[in-house]
């Protein structure tokens, strides 16, 4: 559905005699049916990235397509539901004046309107708010008008920057919820986030950028590497036979349990914890220190 | 019917209330001086009403149009509202065409509102000739400010010094005197023309073409800044 093969852009500043090289010779492809995660330390390319798969700017180096098309083309035939990073709409529009110009813009005849503006409001919680100013809401309810809005029409391509960012734990999880319902066999899913959580949580695959490059891509259904595993020991009382069981364990600075990082293969920590149990100590749990994504975005950024 | 012509309407109630609004109290304020003479006075004629509305149209409606075209495309860059806009199924260009469209039809209905409160105050004025010459003085000053929209914020600034520069050419390169003159003539707007009905409802056909012409070729840089160059930076 979505195909990037070797794209450059570079920003230049004439005045400051500037050049920064956003994205560089990047190649990904995201498939019909896909959750597609892009994540990256800030700086990294992500947010230029996707302005070029949307057509807002133009690769310096490398071509775009979507479905076939270059970008803009696609963007003006199909629309894209799309949500950025930051939530730029008019203050003076109102929540719902707001999502019926956006429905209109998407498409949405006038006899359809009215419903789909109101269901998206209603999905997105914004009942209350809507006869407010898009300048009298927090920044949490104007991101999820930003997402209402992403959620018209019908597009093939999502593509969402940063979409849980200023939301609550609330509805972070009910985001979660939405992405589900959002995902189906023709339609590419592209989520670019902070939140690696988050990611592991939704994306099938995630790349990870650094310095505008394709650092690493991630699979959701790989098996974990090889080599040392980094896990968390926490016990409900502190016992003597931890470091003849696990001797690379370090107590971990809580306060509130006693726990304890310790690495090792995946045969090494299960003959640890064998004989951890064995010798009496009670495990409350036995967790990985960093998820999958986080032990990869870790190596990936120390790479380079 | 397209989105972007579908979405005229919207764009229309929405240039009224930010900028109609400012346009006609700008409007009211620039004939302030002219209605508190006129209204004061015992007998005006109707030539006279004509004449001092055609005064007062002609001195303001400069202003107006830079307050009703500025920042078209640059606005929308700078604040970023392009990012949703354009992610729905619509033409850029289209968009801006019609808000183009927009701001003229926001300027007519200003120079109409202007028109009946001078009515209201002083009396009917029936000089069509005179909202017509606002009317080509806008699409020539606008079409020069939306041509810059893209580049720079002080689009409305670009114009008056293009506007003022071009008066400084010709004064001191007549076009008739020099080919530098005639060539500087071709390429800076129409700047001089006092009126482009001078005969009533029929117009002087030259400089009208040439001003709209002018004016055409403006739109098609600003229209084609819009279709071939980037929407909008992250940085």
């Amino acid at each position: 559905m979505i195909d990037v093969s070797h794209v450059s852009k570079t920003y230049r500043s004439v005045l400051r005699g500037r050049t920064v090289h956003a994205v560089r010779d990047l190649s990904l492809t995201v498939a019909a049916g896909e959750v597609f995660g892009i994540a990256g330390p800030n700086g990294a390319g992500k947010t230029t990235l996707l302005a070029v798969l949307l057509g807002f700017l133009r690769p310096d180096g490398g071509s775009v397509r979507i479905a076939g098309d270059v970008p803009r083309t696609f963007v003006e035939r199909h629309g894209v539901c799309y949500l950025s990073e930051l939530v730029d709409i008019p203050g003076w529009w109102s929540v719902r004046g707001a999502i019926d110009r956006y429905a209109l813009l998407t498409g949405i005849p006038g006899h359809a309107r009215p419903a789909a503006v109101r269901d998206a409001i209603e999905r997105l919680g914004l009942g209350e708010h809507r006869a407010k100013r898009i300048k009298q809401l927090s920044k949490g309810n104007r991101q999820r008008v930003g997402l209402a809005q992403a959620l018209l029409g019908d597009s093939p391509v999502v593509i969402l920057d940063e979409p849980t960012h200023g939301l609550d734990p609330l509805w972070t999880q009910r985001f979660r919820d939405i992405v589900a319902t959002l995902r189906r066999p023709d339609r590419a899913i592209v989520i670019a986030s902070h939140n690696l959580d988050e990611l592991e949580r939704l994306a099938d695959r995630v790349a990870i950028l650094d310095h505008g490059a394709l650092s690493r891509l991630v699979d959701g259904g790989e098996a974990p590497a090889a080599g040392a595993l980094a896990y968390r020991l926490v016990l409900e009382a502190d016992h003597a036979a931890v470091s003849a069981s696990f001797p690379t364990a370090r107590r971990t600075a809580s306060s509130r349990d006693v726990s304890f990082d310790v690495e090792g293969t995946i045969e090494e920590l299960n003959a640890g914890l064998r004989a951890l149990l064995a010798s009496g100590a009670v495990v409350r749990a036995f967790y990985p220190a960093r998820s999958r994504l986080e032990e990869s975005f870790r190596q990936a950024v120390e790479q380079s | 019917m397209s989105n972007a012509l579908r979405f005229l309407p919207r764009q229309l109630a929405d240039h009224l209330v930010t900028r109609g609004v400012a346009m006609a109290v700008v409007g009211l304020v620039l004939m302030l001086p002219l209605l508190s003479t006129l209204h004061l006075g015992a007998h005006v004629t109707p030539e006279q009403v004509d004449l001092a509305f055609g005064q007062a149209l002609r001195a303001g409606a400069p202003l107006l149009t830079l307050v009703a075209t500025y920042g078209i495309v640059g606005a929308d860059a700078r604040q970023g509202f392009y990012r949703f806009l354009f992610s729905k199924p619509v033409s850029p260009t289209a968009y801006y065409a019609s808000a183009f469209v927009v701001a003229g039809m926001s300027f007519v209905v200003v120079e109409l509102v202007l028109a009946g409160v001078f009515a209201l105050l002083v009396g009917p004025t029936w000089s069509t000739t005179v909202l017509l010459d606002a009317a080509v003085g806008f699409v020539l000053l606008g079409a020069i400010v939306f041509a810059f929209s893209r580049f720079t914020r002080l689009d409305w600034l670009v114009a008056i010094l293009v506007t003022a520069v071009a008066n400084f050419a010709r004064w001191k390169y007549p076009p008739h005197d020099s080919t530098l003159g005639a060539v500087l003539n071709v390429i800076f707007p129409p700047t001089g023309t006092k009126t482009y009905f001078p005969e009533g409802m029929h117009p002087a056909w030259g400089p009208l073409a040439w001003a709209l012409g002018y004016a055409a070729v403006m739109l098609a840089i600003g229209l084609s800044a819009v279709r071939f160059l980037e929407l909008g930076s992250n940085r």
